[in-house]
């Protein structure tokens, strides 16, 4: 009897299907487990760096669509609960369960030789603290998770932001150990996957954003002087995949969702924000577009004028390329060398360096064909910073909102700026978070004012 | 009679005003008439001039002169009859005549019979005056003759020597021979149409006379792993047979069934040949999972679940499609091989199905062999069919005043851009686009073969059949099916031992186009030109040329075969060792062709083809235990069994594209890339053990209980395996003596009940696994494709529950010639299966689980059967079954995904629409309300403005058969109809050109400011009518009545035949879909068109006429 149950409970067995991959198939073999890690790069990262480029980008002074109302919310600072931000929140975390997967498996697997195993491990860290980073910045204290069960997870509350970020810090100085400065493969010399220098350059900017200056002063001299990256004098170079001044770009192709396209090497912030015709698509707010200082070589090289209307009106031209048909020359940046200038220029200038401030500074400055900073207080040192990493780093990964907020001058500021002034209100620094999460997990709570 | 007449009248009336006329429900009264009229019809000739007599010791003549006075019968008898009789005791109130005369001649010398208005009394015959001696032979050979109560032969009636294991079988003379038998012998009679009996013979030969079985209520029934009668039944079982299957020429089985299963919802997605038949059998027990019911031919489940969401019965799920879209598996079934279709409905009959239970069973028998002579059928029939309606659509000139009114609204200017119909095309060459490209006529032809004979012992039948149709489309488009089944059937010696073997295969190939022109071509403007002065095609960016269509191949080829074997073996006396042993397998190869030259060559198009292929193997094994013993009074029948059962499913979908030669289109090898667009293999496993056990208390109480065990693979490895049951119970209280003596007009009346769980399975195979997908978006990062976890694991899936729970009500009246079915039913099916949401923190927004939400279906059922009128050489028949459901959801889970698309309380088909106020008379916009109600807005807000105003459920559905035969001649006919509503407007934003030609029901539109309009204004412009669709603008009523076949036969007569040596010649006609009556003008057909809630342009059924022949030798 006993065997007769158990021959039947054999003979439902169906086993896994027989052309279908299932998660005991994954971390067995070093292909199938690349291919599992690097979906970290690809499958929700493709349509969301646009979305990191560009939300900040519209809810700060950067930019914004031109003529298009369902983003105008971003410009005027009144999104409300269940607006527009679950495209960048659910992505996010989902890239944050495929690390959590990825972790899981290559921890458990013994089938894959150490330094394989190790460098992945060290990958899947750093997109966790990334993720969670970005979390952090846009919607202020979020659930943490770090494994994959999936139905407690989808149960839990917020965690206190310094937890986040204790977290965060803990995964990247952990990937640190376990990277090397190769960039995934030998034979590919495109950066495209993380290394040593890429956890670095983002350990400065997370010890910045916790007032760490020595740590953050350290990680930046660390990539600086690692003399693999340079500021490239040609502008026209800097967004380019074989630019010198990249320290990670993600190769990830352009996707469009209406036709199916996918194109490697051209960005959603070519095809999205430079114009095909006569009409803008994505234009600067006035106020950057006027606040470059006469003779920056960036605002020549980096914004382009188009006339609509009888009005004129700048666009970013970072990304040079939207053409769909062929296969680009453009990656998206993530890190590049000048931010870890500026971090370290700030990081400095906290500690009373104030010659070290400056050098950093009128690297950049430098560059950009200005003379040196005249600056020589940390207090003016620090203006001249926001200046000069807005003008620089301006439509790039929400650089500007991010850095308004860490610096508690988003009042200050976008009182002060015509879009915005009538309609500006504080609690709107956190996005709200989406209406969905909310009612799908009783734990989770809304940000205030919302 | 009278009232015939004025049924008659009344048909003529509603021809007059159908279809569209307000009185079109006349018809619905129509057919409560003609019930009406059947019923009485039954009452007069029963000669039921009820008698109220109150008599004591009276004798027999005042007792009959006094019926003669109450009956206006006259009453013959021959002079000194009334001498020896006895006196009669009577007391009746309103009692029928026939139970009043066979009252009053019990235990008389006299017998009666009632001929027209007479009533003729006789003496009685002293002797049994069937069982006399025909002829003498040596002692110990005995010769008899069987003949029923009409004096016909009766071939293969099993005879058996009472006490020994003789047994022989009549011949088709209807005579038979024993050897060597000895005195005193008792003879057992047996057979499927007489009742069984008993006769002690006399002399060396006899004229047997046997009862044939007349009440439908002994007929066999099927049911799961066994049989029954609709006597005897505790469960709800609707049954269709050959008979009613040969009277329409449908190439589907289960298109025959439309409108004939009380409970049943059957609708053909199109009228071409191998398109989709679905049946839903007492609602939609599952929000999002299949509800397709369990099929069964032979023994051997034909239950494709095709894997789609949710599951459905296609064989091209996973392939493309041609015009014909989806494509039924029941289109490789050849519908003349089937004998009987018995759907089960309510738990007592499904439960023995358990995970697949719970949308119905349907048992699909096919024809076997039959002891007797060497017999050869062949039947022939040929026809054609014609979409019977075409769409009113507006002339061209009212075209050309709509398209430049439109310009006009708007602003602008006619001009080759914006007009090309006005301003390019010459407005003098129009073309009717429906008469060029649906016009056409669809043949039929249809041939079978069948071989078939056997002795006691052995019984086989072969046969074979073709059958081709055509269809309404220009050019040689046709579905050709070859079928061929072979059965056979042998019993031991000592009959303990019985083989059944039999198989069916078929071979199905279409030649059809890629598209149906029914919904690119009806609306092209009239003056669109096909070809350019030089010959080639011409193209305008806003439609497809329809030219193009015609050479956009679609051919497939499928195979079905299905074979099965049943041994059986007695251990002891009633104790039988039964094993069905099956093996199916279903292959499709699809192949599409896209040419070049078929595309606007603007868009630089190249050769493309698709390729795509199905096969479906599986087997089952299913031994079963039947005991059966007499205790007390009553009759213990159990049953116990086990089932092995495995599916493995193949689909292949290649994506050929750039062939430099067209002409290579049909092979992959011409294409210069191609790409795989999915490959998928599941495997289905099911393992149960079940039982049943009925006990039945002297034909008056009869309990059945069933219980199952199954275990699916479909299912969490915690919740594979799951117990099912039901307790079924039947009372046949006319066998109570008091109920029997009070109500003597009631033959037959069982009340039955029934409740029971089963289970439904129909998700998607390995739906708990974790398996990963390869990214559809972006798939390589650095050349290296990636994969990534597509859904969470869930190890607790497991089934859908169906509680379902019927009462039931079965009477028969004036012996059994009127049969009533009465049943209520309630299911409620719960653990749906869907999506149940997770916060995205998790990775997921949702995973595949059982939630907690409770869904009703309910309804009355009901079925009359009438023997009309039955004499000598005419009969009139009628059959009728009306269903009423209701389908209420009772409870959601909030945290299930789409938990906000429905409405507690309300159907899941509930429909939200936005309430259309008619026009704005001054702008010639249209008008909804807006949240407020009282105020009116061009733009309704999608959130708050809709309301649920109805849904596409059907409120009752049923069908109406009479049958009436004259001598040789044969005449049925069948009414289907339903009531319900859905959207019926084909359209909506007349005046753009890519709209095209429109209805008439635009005709009635707002022109001027200030005009008081139904429909608003012509434009250009989409957003004039962004919300009219869906809006109740286009909600109405889609109820219809169909004449759905009328079947006209005639049997020569046999002098003649004979001469030809044939047994049988007929000769017959036949009509399918020949009229529909509905309120709805605006679509091809009421019924195709709720099949997708919309009012789609789809080839409706046509209307068929076949003539056929068909013989015996």
């Amino acid at each position: 009897m006993v065997f007769a149950f158990s021959s039947c409970k054999k003979y439902v067995d169906a086993g896994s299907p027989a052309n279908q991959l299932t998660e005991d198939k994954v971390f067995v073999d070093s292909a199938t487990t690349l291919s599992s890690v690097l979906s970290l790069y690809t499958y929700y990262t493709t349509a969301n760096i646009i979305n990191l480029n560009q939300y900040g980008s519209m809810s700060a002074d950067d930019g914004y669509y031109f003529n298009n109302s369902s983003y105008d919310l971003f410009r005027t600072n009144t999104l409300a609960a269940g607006n527009y931000t679950s495209a960048i929140y659910n992505a996010l975390y989902q890239t944050i369960n495929l690390a959590n997967y990825n972790l899981e498996g290559l921890t458990a697997t013994t089938s894959l030789t150490t330094n394989f195993k190790t460098q992945l491990l060290g990958e899947c860290e750093f997109w966790r603290a990334y993720c969670y980073f970005n979390l952090l910045n846009y919607f202020g204290a979020v659930p943490l998770v770090i494994n994959t069960n999936a139905l407690t997870n989808a149960k839990l509350p917020r965690t206190d932001t310094a937890k986040v970020y204790d977290q965060i810090v803990a995964d990247l100085l952990d990937a640190k150990i376990r990277l090397t400065a190769t960039y995934g493969s030998y034979t590919i010399t495109e950066k495209a996957r993380i290394n040593k220098y890429v956890v670095s350059a983002f350990l400065a900017r997370v010890y910045l954003y916790r007032g760490n200056w020595t740590a953050a002063e350290a990680e930046a001299t660390s990539v600086i002087g690692s003399g693999l990256f340079n500021l490239e004098t040609n502008f026209a170079n800097v967004f380019l995949k074989t630019s010198n001044e990249t320290i990670w770009q993600d190769a990830a192709p352009y996707y469009n969702g209406n036709t199916g396209v996918t194109v490697i090497g051209v960005t959603q912030m070519g095809v999205n924000w430079i114009p095909s015709g006569t009409v803008p698509l994505f234009i600067l707010y006035d106020t950057l577009a006027s606040s470059f200082e006469t003779g920056d070589k960036r605002q020549t090289n980096w914004t382009q004028p188009i006339t609509y209307n009888s009005k004129t009106y700048y666009y970013p031209y970072k990304y040079k390329n939207r053409n769909t048909s062929v296969t680009g020359n453009e990656y998206n940046v993530m890190f590049r060398l000048a931010e870890q200038y500026l971090i370290r220029s700030e990081a400095r200038a906290r500690q009373g360096n104030i010659s070290g401030a400056q050098d950093d500074i009128n690297a950049i400055r430098t560059r950009a064909g200005l003379a040196n900073t005249p600056a020589t207080t940390p207090a003016d040192l620090l203006t001249v910073l926001e200046h000069e990493r807005w003008v620089e780093l301006f439509t790039e990964m929400s650089d500007r909102w991010f850095n308004l907020k860490r610096t508690g001058r988003t009042d200050a500021v976008f009182s002060a700026e015509t879009e915005k002034k009538s309609t500006w209100k504080s609690y709107q620094a956190l996005y709200p978070i989406p209406q969905p999460e909310i009612i799908a997990n009783p734990n989770m709570t809304q940000n205030p004012q919302y | 009679m009278q009232l015939t007449a004025y049924g008659k009248g009344l048909l003529h009336s509603i021809r007059k005003h159908a279809p569209g006329d307000s009185k079109m429900w006349l018809g619905m009264k129509l057919t409560v008439i003609l019930l009406l009229a059947a019923i009485l019809q039954v009452s007069a000739k029963t000669y039921s001039q009820n008698i109220t007599l109150h008599l004591r010791n009276a004798p027999l003549e005042k007792v009959l002169n006094e019926i003669k006075k109450q009956s206006g019968f006259h009453i013959i008898y021959g002079k000194g009859e009334m001498t020896r009789t006895a006196n009669v005791d009577l007391n009746v109130v309103n009692v029928p005549l026939e139970e009043v005369l066979s009252q009053v001649f019990n235990g008389q010398p006299l017998t009666y019979s009632i001929s027209e208005k007479f009533i003729i009394i006789a003496p009685r015959p002293v002797t049994p005056p069937e069982n006399i001696p025909v002829s003498s032979l040596p002692p110990g050979d005995f010769v008899g003759r069987v003949r029923d109560d009409n004096g016909n032969s009766l071939a293969g009636i099993t005879i058996m020597v009472k006490g020994t294991k003789m047994i022989t079988a009549t011949d088709d003379r209807g005579e038979f021979t024993l050897k060597g038998i000895g005195p005193n012998t008792v003879l057992i009679l047996t057979g499927v149409n007489i009742e069984t009996s008993e006769i002690a013979i006399h002399g060396s030969s006899m004229l047997i006379k046997v009862k044939a079985k007349t009440s439908q209520l002994d007929e066999v029934q099927i049911i799961g792993y066994g049989t029954t009668t609709r006597r005897k039944s505790t469960g709800s079982v609707s049954s269709v047979t050959s008979e009613d299957i040969a009277r329409q020429p449908v190439q589907n089985p289960l298109a025959a069934l439309e409108g004939r299963i009380a409970g049943a919802v059957i609708i053909q997605s199109n009228g071409l040949p191998g398109s989709r038949v679905s049946m839903l059998i007492r609602g939609q027990n599952s929000i999002s999972n299949g509800t397709v019911p369990l099929y069964i031919i032979d023994g051997v489940p034909f239950n494709i679940n095709d894997q789609g969401v949710p599951a459905n019965n296609d064989l091209n799920s996973y392939g493309t499609s041609g015009a014909n879209g989806s494509i039924s598996p029941f289109s490789l079934i050849n519908p003349s091989d089937i004998e009987r279709i018995d759907v089960l409905k309510d738990a007592d009959a499904t439960a023995i199905y358990g995970t697949r239970g719970s949308n119905g069973v349907v048992l699909i028998t096919t024809k076997k062999g039959k002891a007797g002579k060497t017999k050869l059928d062949l039947n022939v029939y040929q026809g054609g069919g014609k979409i019977s309606r075409f769409l009113d659509l507006m002339s061209p000139t009212q075209y050309y005043a709509l398209r430049r009114e439109a310009l006009v609204n708007d602003g602008l200017t006619p001009a080759a851009a914006n007009a090309p119909d006005l301003v390019t095309w010459d407005t003098t060459k129009t073309t009717d686009w429906q008469k060029k490209y649906l016009g056409g006529t669809a043949a039929t032809t249809d041939a079978e073969a069948t071989v078939s004979g056997g002795d006691m012992r052995t019984k086989f039948l072969f046969g074979a059949g073709y059958h081709r149709e055509t269809t309404v489309f220009p050019g040689d488009l046709s579905d050709q099916r070859i079928s061929v089944r072979f059965n056979s059937e042998h019993s031991s010696l000592d009959r303990k031992f019985n083989a059944l073997i039999s198989v069916i295969y078929s071979y199905d190939k279409s030649n059809l186009i890629g598209s149906d022109l029914t919904a690119v071509t009806y609306n092209l403007p009239p003056d669109l030109p096909v070809y350019n002065a030089d010959g080639s095609l011409y193209w305008n960016p806003n439609f497809t040329n329809p030219q193009s269509y015609l050479a956009q191949k679609y051919i497939d080829g499928k195979n079905n075969l299905i074979s099965n074997a049943v041994l059986r073996y007695t251990l002891l006396p009633g104790l039988e060792l039964k094993t069905n042993l099956g093996f199916s397998s279903i292959t499709l190869n699809q192949n599409r062709q896209t040419p070049a030259t078929s595309q606007n060559p603007n868009i630089s198009p190249t050769n493309n083809a698709i390729f795509s292929t199905m096969t479906q193997k599986g087997y089952i094994a299913e031994p079963q235990l039947v005991y059966n013993r007499n205790i007390s009074k009553g009759k213990l029948t159990a049953l116990a069994g086990g089932t092995w059962q495995s599916t493995l499913n193949n689909t292949q979908y290649i994506n050929a594209s750039n062939y430099s030669n067209p002409g290579l289109l049909g092979t992959l090898a011409g294409a210069s890339s191609y790409s795989l667009r999915y490959i998928t293999q599941t495997l289905y496993r099911y393992n149960s053990v079940f039982g049943r056990l009925t006990y039945d208390w002297n034909s008056k109480y009869i309990f059945n209980g069933n219980i199952r065990r199954d275990g699916s693979s479909r299912f969490g490895s915690g919740h594979r395996f799951g117990t099912f049951g039901s307790v079924g119970a039947a009372w046949i209280f006319t066998n109570e003596k008091f109920i029997a003596n009070s109500l003597p007009f009631l033959s037959f009346g069982k009340l039955r009940a029934s409740y029971g769980i089963t289970g439904n399975d129909q998700v998607q195979d390995y739906q708990f696994l974790p398996t990963l997908s390869t990214a559809s978006v972006a798939s390589a990062y650095q050349g290296v494709s990636v994969i990534y976890p597509s859904r969470i694991a869930n190890p607790g899936l497991h089934w859908e529950t169906n509680k379902k729970m019927e009462v039931g009500l079965d009477l028969g009246f004036f012996k059994d010639r009127a049969l009533l079915t009465v049943n209520y039913y309630r299911n409620r099916s719960n653990n749906q299966l869907g999506a149940i949401s997770l916060a995205i923190q998790a990775g997921f927004n949702s995973y595949t689980g059982n939630l907690p939400a409770l869904l009703q279906n309910q309804g009355f059922e009901f079925e009359l059967n009438t023997k009309n009128i039955v004499t000598k050489d005419f009969t009139w028949t009628s059959s009728f079954n009306l269903t009423v459901p209701q389908n209420k959801l009772l409870a959601i889970d909030p945290t299930y995904f789409y938990a906000s698309s429905y409405k507690l309380g309300k159907s899941l088909n509930q429909q939200w629409k936005f309430l259309y106020k008619g026009v704005d008379p001054a702008t010639g916009n249209p008008l909804y309300a807006n949240q407020t109600k009282d105020t009116l807005t061009f733009v309704p807000n999608y959130t708050t403005d809709r309301s649920v105003i109805g849904d596409t459920d059907p409120r009752f559905y049923g069908g109406l058969n009479n049958t009436f035969t004259y001598k040789s001649l044969e005449l049925s006919f069948f009414f289907q109809f339903t009531r319900r509503y859905g959207n019926i407007y084909p359209s909506s934003a007349p005046g753009i050109l890519a709209n095209g030609n429109q209805n008439v029901y635009w005709l009635d539109r707002w022109r001027h400011a200030g005009d008081n309009t139904t429909h608003p204004r012509a434009t250009t412009s989409y957003s004039v009518y962004s919300y009219y669709s869906s809006s109740t603008a286009n909600w109405g009523d889609n109820s219809f009545i169909r004449l759905k076949n009328v079947s006209f036969a005639y049997n020569l007569p046999s002098k003649f035949i004979q001469r030809l040596h044939m047994s049988n010649l007929r000769l017959y006609a036949q009509g399918q879909n020949l009229f529909t009556w509905t309120k709805n003008k605006y679509s091809l057909d009421p019924e195709t068109s709720t099949v997708i809630n919309q009012a789609p342009m789809v080839m409706p059924p046509l209307r068929t006429i076949t003539f056929g022949l068909n013989c015996s030798f």
